[in-house]
């Protein structure tokens, strides 16, 4: 083996990589901020309705276990009206392509809501890599969207195969509880 | 050595046969978990929505051992076949030295995963998926320890990265 390839087999293990040092307090801490701020959404959405005593929203406490973060606690929204009762249930930060997500589930199934990049539009938009050098091999091609630019911003995501993601907004909130309740 | 050629099967499922089978069970098991399901009776509320989420639970275990399963099997028919029909590109070129010496007893993560990774410039999804097998590691071997992950996984955070996979290395997986 000719020593050049050792020298470059060498320099690529031993290449610094400087990984910034990661708050795991600050990072759960926005991920709950994040949360409570997607339960204002659901709250504003529905401020009609529990002021006329038609929906009742109330809380528990679930703990969630992550690695990194250790077992915390973190809340959960349940939505109850007539013999129905929709559950938000927070899954998480530690997640692939996503900062966080909710579970919301009734009788008839269950939605997603992720915390994701503002700017996607599908679940396909987080594939990062699209031009290809020839016909068989992806390219080298940096990414150019660096994390702390993100703006994260809460979705549904529609059911598959399109696996869009819709705004969390009054509209989704109601087609959403609508499409999870016996009717 | 000679290297056998491998008869594909024509079995392996699309991600998004796995997809239909996990969310029409979930729906199946909402449906059936319901209070007036006789069935329960004498059950409490608390005690219903608990057998629920555990038995969701094990259809996500059971549905992401699945999902992992495919990826494998879509990645080593890629791996074979830029072997077979002898493509020209270098990740094929690639493949095709170490074909020579492991024909298709080649690792998923040494040889297959280690050589996709050259040629990528976002490295995470390769990195996510190393560490996923982990995960069906202990699956496929009846959760008998305590698995150290470094992240819980569930079937849709496994859905996302099969999407993204797919896109990153261009292999149809059906998603």
């Amino acid at each position: 083996m000719a020593n050049k390839d050792f020298d470059d087999f060498i320099s690529r293990k031993t290449r610094k990589t400087v990984v910034p040092e990661i708050n795991w307090e600050a990072e759960k801490k926005e991920w709950l901020a994040y949360l409570d701020a997607l339960y204002n959404l659901f709250e504003e959405s529905l401020d009609k309705y529990v002021k006329d005593k038609k929906i009742c929203i109330s809380y528990d406490e679930i703990e969630i276990t992550e690695e990194k973060i250790g077992t915390y606690k973190a809340k959960k929204m349940i939505l109850s009206f007539g013999t129905e009762r929709i559950i938000l249930k927070p899954i998480g930060t530690f997640l692939i392509g996503a900062k966080g997500r909710v579970d919301m589930s009734g009788k008839k199934g269950s939605v997603k809501i992720a915390l994701v990049d503002a700017r996607m539009k599908k679940l396909q938009d987080h594939i990062k890599i699209s031009v290809h050098i020839d016909k068989d091999t992806p390219s080298k091609q940096e990414s150019d969207i660096k994390p702390e630019e993100i703006n994260w911003e809460w979705k549904f995501i529609s059911a598959p195969p399109t696996y869009s993601y819709q705004p969390v907004n009054s509209d989704t909130i109601y087609s959403a509880i609508m499409e999870l309740s016996n009717d | 050595m000679t290297n056998k050629k491998v008869s594909f099967s024509n079995d392996v499922l699309s991600i998004k046969e796995i997809t239909e089978f996990y969310s029409r069970t979930e729906r199946a098991l909402r449906s059936f978990y319901q209070n007036d399901n006789r069935y329960f009776v004498g059950y409490t509320m608390d005690e219903l929505e608990e057998e629920l989420e555990k038995y969701i639970d094990e259809l996500d275990k059971s549905c992401t051992f699945a999902l992992l399963a495919a990826i494998e099997a879509y990645l080593r028919v890629d791996y074979l076949q830029r072997c077979y029909v002898k493509r020209k590109d270098s990740l094929s070129k690639d493949f095709r030295t170490i074909f020579k010496d492991k024909g298709s007893r080649a690792s998923l993560t040494d040889d297959i995963l280690a050589q996709w990774a050259k040629y990528l410039s976002s490295r995470s999804s390769i990195s996510d998926l190393r560490a996923a097998l982990h995960y069906r590691d202990w699956l496929a071997h009846g959760r008998y320890w305590v698995a150290k992950l470094g992240r819980n996984y569930d079937f849709f955070d496994l859905l996302t990265l099969a999407t993204i996979l797919q896109g990153e290395l261009g292999i149809q997986m059906g998603v």
